[in-house]
């Protein structure tokens, strides 16, 4: 039985599919539509899933939805009524889509898909919860942190079998995720995209919390009890009646006014940043406290938006009674059609749990007679592998002499990151190389190291990690320090602060990619690669063949590898794509 | 054809601002009415749509959200 999840009309639509409880295909709208972050109906996303399998919607059991909308709108509702008349200007803007969209999703699956069953909707944090169910554990506390829901910031509860029950929960408007937003949004960066940027400042700001004022200052704000539980000061927002995020009173609160985008990040704003997550790791750390007295489950896992926080959860399994943690690539909103797919058939439709979800290779795949026919079509010049081992030894060599390689293999990781099908590799043991990748692909901030990729049975050696490496490791969802010796030997992904937003990677995951990673240690002494994503700022990361050699010819990527083949940027003339031109965020 | 071309996105950029602005009419409205009236009728009756005090011992709320019957999920709400 195929079961069909969609998530859509907030921010990262996507469409996942299941079938008999195995979850066969899933992605992000984005990444079909090239809108960072879409939020209409994934009706690409949808068409790949059924493609994948060869079937069409009528193959489809059961379609089920991520929300309840109708509970959703009663809070907007709430919001105008509770703010009338200073929400006058949200409402006009708003209702538009409510009325247009949001609540007419049946309409919609119907209209566009031609779907002619029920749909099932689930409450949001329960479809966050849901992870649980593709989780190696047969009982676990489950903890669900994000923006907000229906009504729903943050919740608790335990999965055990194939049943999940939420207990707990923290109600809009007091919320971390909002927390965050709102001092992204101060900060001068994007909201519900530029987060994790914040958290890479933070490293550069006074971490210690005696002699940062702005922690002092920050904690009038938000009120923490011991059990974790908070509520926000709310005169100091505004999101819950403008499309603002800071009132002046926060600005006040913080010695100045928002930051404006691309203007100068001054000590103050790193301390502003560092602050905050000193606050969002205190009251995570208190929940997960409070949850592990109450549950008595030493198995953690986390869904929602805040589970993307990957310093705070480096720290969870050492600042709490628990002892392993597990989240899918996706823990944010995008992943909730995985969500909700796995809910409608592990626990309403009670199918046998069968899967625990070890890759995030769930996208798109092409063949070698795709990618051979896309190579000819458009005269591009190019070299075949005679073998796989050919082809890891020359793109090993070729980032040994720090070329920057595109590397398109096998299906798209579900999720956010990068994981090894559409990355960019480079030297990580090269000083230079985080201004050699910023200057001929990324152009992305200098604070912003990038990210290091070692196979499993190597991360050890070179970083501080919790024993057994757990495995959101090896969806990059966790942050370590680098010890201390191979600081200096891998300085282009080792953050201010020492640490490293690592990918393990284990072979039986992607052993193409492991033998890669491997091979470049056999001829550098040191098994570590920079992976960053296959994109340039401000663009999803690539699906398609075409999309990667766009963007390895706007760029300065030196050599694209897809599939068995090999692509030299220089011995193919360059269209117009300029990639500064394009790079929006 | 060009002219014609034109003349579909000069009808369709019409459309587009008359229902912008009829929206904006009718929606002022149901604020004013709708939204508005219900929300002084509660500020009068000192009714909070939004958990804001900051008091109490603890924040958390009961919430026992577990399955329930398949046709419960058939609702919007």
């Amino acid at each position: 039985m195929y079961v069909l999840g969609i998530s859509c009309y907030y921010h990262d639509s996507s469409a996942a599919l299941i079938k008999d409880g195995r979850i066969i295909a899933a992605a992000q709208e984005e990444r079909f539509t090239r809108k960072k972050h879409d939020t209409s109906f994934p009706i690409n996303a949808v068409r790949f899933c059924l493609k994948s399998q060869n079937i069409d919607i009528n193959d489809v059991g059961h379609v089920g939805f991520y929300e309840k909308p109708f509970i959703k709108f009663e809070r907007v509702l709430s919001q105008h009524l509770q703010m009338f008349p200073r929400s006058y200007k949200t409402f006009l803007s708003s209702m538009p889509s409510w009325i247009n969209e949001k609540l007419r999703v049946v309409r919609k699956l119907r209209k566009t898909l031609k779907y002619k069953g029920d749909v099932i909707f689930v409450e949001h944090h329960m479809a966050h919860a849901a992870t649980y169910l593709v989780s190696p554990f047969d009982k676990a506390a489950i903890v669900t942190v994000d923006g907000v829901g229906e009504w729903t910031t943050t919740a608790y509860g335990v999965g055990e079998g194939n049943d999940i029950k939420l207990i707990k929960e923290l109600k809009f408007p007091s919320s971390l995720g909002l927390l965050y937003s709102a001092i992204t949004a101060y900060l001068g960066f994007s909201v519900n995209n530029s987060e994790y940027k914040v958290m890479g400042l933070s490293p550069y700001g006074m971490m210690d919390k005696k002699k940062n004022i702005y922690y002092r200052k920050l904690k009038n704000v938000i009120d923490i009890k011991d059990d974790g539980s908070f509520r926000m000061d709310m005169s100091y927002f505004v999101y819950h009646f403008k499309d603002r995020m800071p009132s002046k009173k926060l600005c006040e609160l913080m010695d100045g006014p928002v930051r404006k985008p691309e203007t100068e990040i001054t000590q103050r704003h790193k301390d502003i940043a560092a602050a905050l997550q000193m606050i969002y790791e205190e009251a995570l750390f208190k929940i997960l406290k409070h949850v592990h007295k109450v549950t008595r489950s030493d198995n953690l896992v986390i869904g929602g938006g805040c589970g993307l926080n990957s310093v705070a959860n480096g720290k969870l399994l050492r600042n709490t009674p628990f002892k392993r943690f597990w989240s899918q690539p996706d823990p944010g909103d995008g992943g909730t059609s995985l969500g909700v797919a796995a809910y409608v058939y592990h626990a309403i439709l009670r199918g046998k749990r069968e899967q625990h979800l070890k890759d995030a290779y769930l996208g798109p795949g092409y063949t070698t007679e795709d990618i051979r026919s896309f190579l000819e079509t458009n005269r591009i010049k190019h070299k075949e592998f005679k073998d796989e081992k050919e082809l890891v030894k020359t793109t090993a060599k070729l980032i040994k002499d720090d070329n920057v390689v595109g590397w398109f293999q096998g299906r798209m990781e579900w999720g956010p990151r990068a994981l090894g099908s559409r990355s960019i590799l480079s030297n990580a043991t090269n000083p230079q190389m985080q201004e050699i990748l910023n200057l001929k692909v990324k152009h992305r901030e200098k604070f912003r190291p990038f990210a290091p990729v070692v196979c499993e049975d190597d991360a050890l050696t070179y970083f501080d990690c919790d024993k057994p490496v757990p495995e959101p490791t090896d969806f990059m969802l966790m942050v370590y320090p680098i010890l201390e010796r191979w600081r200096k030997k891998i300085p282009s992904v080792t953050h201010v602060d020492g640490s490293g937003r690592l990918q393990s990677i284990r072979r039986e995951q992607n052993s193409l990619y492991y033998d890669l990673i491997k091979e470049f240690g056999r001829i550098t002494g040191i098994p570590i690669l920079i992976n960053t994503s296959f994109n340039i700022r401000g663009e999803p990361i690539v699906c398609t063949p075409h999309d990667a050699y766009k963007c390895m010819m706007g760029t300065g990527v030196d050599y694209l590898v897809m599939g068995k083949f090999l692509v030299r940027r220089e011995d193919n003339p360059r269209d117009m794509w300029d990639s500064e031109k394009n790079a929006k965020d | 054809m060009s002219f014609f071309n034109g003349v579909k996105k000069g009808t369709a950029l019409f459309g587009h601002c008359i229902t912008a602005i009829i929206n904006s009419i009718l929606l002022t409205l149901v604020y004013a009415l709708g939204v508005g009236i219900t929300a002084v009728l509660a500020k009068l009756c000192r009714k909070n749509f939004l958990d804001t005090d900051l008091k109490g011992r603890s924040y958390w709320k009961k919430l026992d959200l577990k399955k329930r019957p398949i046709e419960e999920y058939y609702r919007q709400f």
